[in-house]
């Protein structure tokens, strides 16, 4: 025992103080009592800072990003908190809108935008990237934030638009990144012939 | 409500940045915060900015400017209001002094815990900075108000004056440096003249470096003075709670409280315009080239 405190210099040290501040144990609610984890995948988060200059990806967090269905309603949002402090990284709806696309330099990387990610309780729009262990499970997280937007209906356009979108979008699985561009190209078009 | 002070010194840049970087703080933790009630008193120096750059930090302020006190009185006023404000927020906001020779990662230490990035350039930090780090416990949350102050003396500040009432401590060194824990007495001693029985935690950080200079068995200094002692990195995350989590238990005198999960609110449902996404559409294809730091993925 006092050998061990010998040589492990982080031994628990055994010093008291007076307490400084009065706090009762207290049970926090993760607030996800609603929804139940559709799938959770072990993975680096990073946002990208278009204010640095050089503008470049930041580290956000590591930990597991989870997809969260709600039981009623037709919600379904991405949340990670990082490890052992806990605290949120990202916390976002997945919308139809949203796009998966693949890093330029990495098969096992994937980037995408939101308008309003909360992990600061505060709306942010923010560009992400995402990073697994292997493109294995880089793929399995494709394929179901894919399946999972397919089961979405869209709440991010007009009625109009939403039809225009339906007709378009058949069969979710095999729609590549390049035809969602044309996609979002048309109907940008649609709502400049609209206006 | 009345407020005492905000007290620049001299009013060189250095303190300058420090008023700049406590205003806004208490501005983002206050939402009543009335600045017109705010006096800043300073003292004329030769390098005393005008009146109005400070105007230009408390806009359209009705508060008055005065010249008085000693150094340390001046401290000790800017020292009370903050804590008056924190305290008025919440019971559970403690004041942690961060300090460490210049380079060590004080800062990198707080900005990862800050937005989990990694910063791996070195800009010296002037004077102080100061930033609410929350934490999720079992009792609770608990704000740790950091004080990162200036590791490298000229840019060094009112020094003691940053210790003034702090709950709790950490003191950092770089183990691929020995000087730098060579210096931790020094800073310790500095620490203690001011704030009396403390809990400290000393902090041993780069141990991802290979080439590791102060080896874990000369580590002894914290047994001596009864310290917690760890070593960190901030960069691979190795241990990167251990010092909040021990004072936390420390100061809360528990020692089995947890960190647990933050509440996940529900995110906002925004409408997306179809030009604003196209935008967007535009940005991400910019930055799908510029390609992500730290490929090796250790902790994955």
């Amino acid at each position: 025992m006092s050998d061990d405190h010998e040589n492990n210099p982080e031994a628990e040290a055994d010093i008291h103080f007076k307490p400084v501040v009065q706090l009762a144990p207290v049970v926090i609610n993760t607030l996800e009592d609603d929804e139940e984890e559709i799938f959770a995948i072990r993975a680096k988060l990073f946002r990208f800072d278009s204010v640095a200059d050089p503008a470049e990806w930041k580290e956000r967090g590591v930990g597991d990003i989870r997809m969260l269905k709600h039981k009623e309603l037709p919600r379904i949002r991405l949340v990670m908190r990082r490890d052992k402090v806990l605290k949120i990284c990202c916390n976002h709806f997945l919308t139809k809108a949203m796009k998966l696309k693949s890093h330029a330099s990495s098969d096992r990387a994937f980037v995408w935008t939101t308008l309003a990610d909360f992990a600061d309780e505060e709306p942010k729009q923010e560009l992400f990237a995402i990073r697994f262990r292997d493109s294995d499970g880089a793929r399995k997280f494709r394929e179901k934030f894919e399946e999972l937007q397919a089961s979405l209906t869209d709440i991010n356009f007009t009625k109009t638009e939403d039809k225009e979108e339906k007709e378009n979008q058949k069969p979710a699985e095999d729609t590549t990144t390049d035809d969602v561009s044309k996609k979002l190209d048309k109907l940008t078009v649609g709502a400049h012939g609209d206006s | 409500m009345s407020i005492t002070m905000i007290v620049a010194e001299s009013l060189d840049c250095i303190y300058y940045r420090e008023l700049q970087s406590v205003t806004s703080l208490l501005a983002t933790k206050m939402n009543n915060l009335d600045f017109s009630k705010i006096n800043i008193a300073y003292r004329k120096g030769q390098h005393a900015c005008m009146p109005s750059k400070l105007k230009s930090i408390l806009p359209s302020t009705g508060g008055s400017y005065s010249t008085l006190g000693t150094k340390r009185k001046r401290a000790i006023c800017k020292r009370t209001l903050i804590n008056n404000y924190f305290n008025l927020l919440s019971n559970s906001n403690i004041m942690l002094v961060l300090v460490g020779d210049g380079g060590v990662g004080k800062t990198t230490f707080v900005k990862r815990h800050l937005t989990g990035e990694f910063e791996k350039r070195y800009v010296a930090t002037l004077g102080v900075e100061v930033h609410p780090l929350k934490f999720f416990t079992s009792r609770g949350e608990m704000v740790f108000n950091v004080w990162d102050t200036a590791g490298q003396e000229k840019f060094g500040g009112l020094r003691d004056g940053y210790y003034i009432q702090g709950q709790c401590a950490v003191i950092m060194f770089d183990v691929t440096a020995r000087v730098t824990y060579k210096n931790v007495p020094n800073w310790h001693r500095d620490l203690v003249r001011v704030c009396e029985n403390i809990p400290i935690v000393l902090c041993g950080n780069k141990v991802d470096i290979k080439d590791r200079k102060v080896k874990a068995k000369t580590i002894t200094f914290h047994r001596k003075k009864n310290l917690q002692y760890y070593d960190i990195s901030a960069k691979s995350n190795y241990n990167f709670e251990k010092p909040f989590l021990w004072l936390a238990r420390k100061l809360a005198g528990d020692s089995e409280l947890e960190f647990i999960a933050m509440p996940a609110l529900q995110p906002p449902e925004v409408v997306m315009d179809p030009q604003l996404a196209s935008e967007y559409e535009r940005q991400l294809q910019d930055a799908q080239n510029v390609s992500l730091p730290d490929e090796a993925d250790e902790d994955l």
